[in-house]
């Protein structure tokens, strides 16, 4: 199965972790999920997941003066998607288990 | 924040970038704005800042635009477009409003031309409304392919298609559909018709152009103005019985003739126009 594959179904609940933890930019995002090992990610994956992601309503987009200078876009988690984000947590614990059972009978066999 | 703050911090943001991401940069935006003239423009903008903030921060981490957005641009702006909000019913009503004079402009002319009076049939309206509808939404797809096309033939062939298409079905709805719903102008009401609707057209496209056209000249408030001429012309000649004579046909064929090219040689310059901004 193609890694890309997967990451479709877990990128989603991976960026709205990182804005969870602290507001972010895009780029500041981009760099987050590649120290995090997804180093595979570019904008034209990330910056229409943001885009999806302020659709829905799960975050807000706000620009805002940086330390830097230039005004950047900064992304913030709203309730709607702290609740998606909770949804997302308990999901993978499910499917992360049930996947661990599979492999761990496999390994038996 | 205005448009024109909005486009002001999107120059600026683009100011920051290298002369090649500048170039790469200029293809999305041209793409974004024209394959997403039904999205809201402040949206368009905004996001395009956003992502040419971000690339200037990428680029002092070493990368360039297509190391940071990856090798699909096209494929990223289509996606990032279905996400964006609809333009507003303002902005929709006006862009319906241009449609609809269009197709007045053209039943009026076929009906001026013919008929001792002037008849003039809703179902017809509605047909060319649909037909006009369709030809803008693939013209305007032929005009954002410029973006990305190596060379101008197939986004020309496109807008070919799209016109003669639309032209076409347009032409057979006014000589060939059925005459429902019509209302009957007589004279004198029919010059009336066609004065008080030139002014309405040019007077709401020039509103249109305004909104949504401003970078590209518009030359059809004069082409309207010809094409209505024209049409109070034949309808004098229908209620007067009359016929053209060899010195006004000669006028008329001068005016409209030497207009109509100069109009088809605008188009062509605004589309040479727009593939240079995309390769700039």
């Amino acid at each position: 199965m193609k890694q890309t594959q997967l990451l479709k179904g877990v990128l989603e609940g991976c960026v709205l972790a990182i804005i969870g933890r602290q507001e972010s930019y895009g780029y500041e995002l981009m760099q987050a999920l590649h120290d995090y090992g997804f180093t595979s990610i570019v904008g034209g994956t990330l910056y229409p997941l943001l885009a999806k992601l302020e659709k829905q309503g799960d975050v807000t987009g706000v620009m805002k003066a940086s330390p830097e200078g230039p005004d950047r876009k900064y992304f913030t988690l709203t309730t709607q998607g702290q609740a998606s984000l909770a949804e997302f947590q308990a999901q993978w614990a499910q499917i992360g288990a049930q996947v661990a059972a599979v492999m761990e009978g496999h390994d038996h066999d | 924040m205005t448009k024109d703050n909005d486009e002001a911090a999107l120059e600026r943001a683009l100011e920051r970038l290298t002369a090649g991401d500048r170039r790469w940069f200029a293809q999305v935006t041209l793409y974004m704005r024209l394959c997403g003239w039904v999205r809201d423009t402040a949206a368009v903008t905004g996001q395009l800042t956003a992502m040419a903030q971000d690339l200037a921060d990428a680029e002092r981490g070493g990368q360039d635009a297509t190391a940071y957005f990856g090798n699909s641009p096209r494929q990223m702006a289509q996606e990032i477009l279905s996400q964006l909000p609809l333009i507003g019913w303002p902005v929709r009503l006006k862009l319906f409003v241009g449609l609809a004079g269009f197709s007045w402009l053209l039943l009026l002319l076929a009906a001026a031309s013919t008929g001792a009076e002037m008849q003039l049939s809703a179902f017809q309206l509605l047909v060319l409304l649909g037909c006009l509808g369709l030809g803008e939404a693939g013209v305007m797809r032929s005009f954002a392919e410029m973006a990305y096309a190596q060379t101008l033939w197939r986004p020309l062939l496109g807008f070919a298609v799209s016109v003669v298409l639309c032209g076409g079905a347009a032409g057979l709805t006014l000589r060939w559909a059925p005459a429902w719903a019509a209302v009957t102008v007589p004279t004198p009401w029919d010059y009336w018709v066609i004065g008080v609707s030139v002014l309405a057209i040019v007077i709401g496209l020039t509103q249109l152009a305004g909104v949504r056209l401003r970078r590209l000249l518009d030359p059809n408030v004069g082409l309207i103005v010809l094409l209505l001429g024209a049409a109070l012309l034949r309808r004098y000649w229908l209620n007067t019985g009359t016929e053209m004579t060899q010195g006004q046909a000669i006028w008329i064929l001068a005016g409209f003739g030497g207009g109509t090219l100069a109009y088809i040689g605008w188009q062509l310059l605004n589309v040479v126009r727009a593939h240079r901004l995309s390769h700039e």
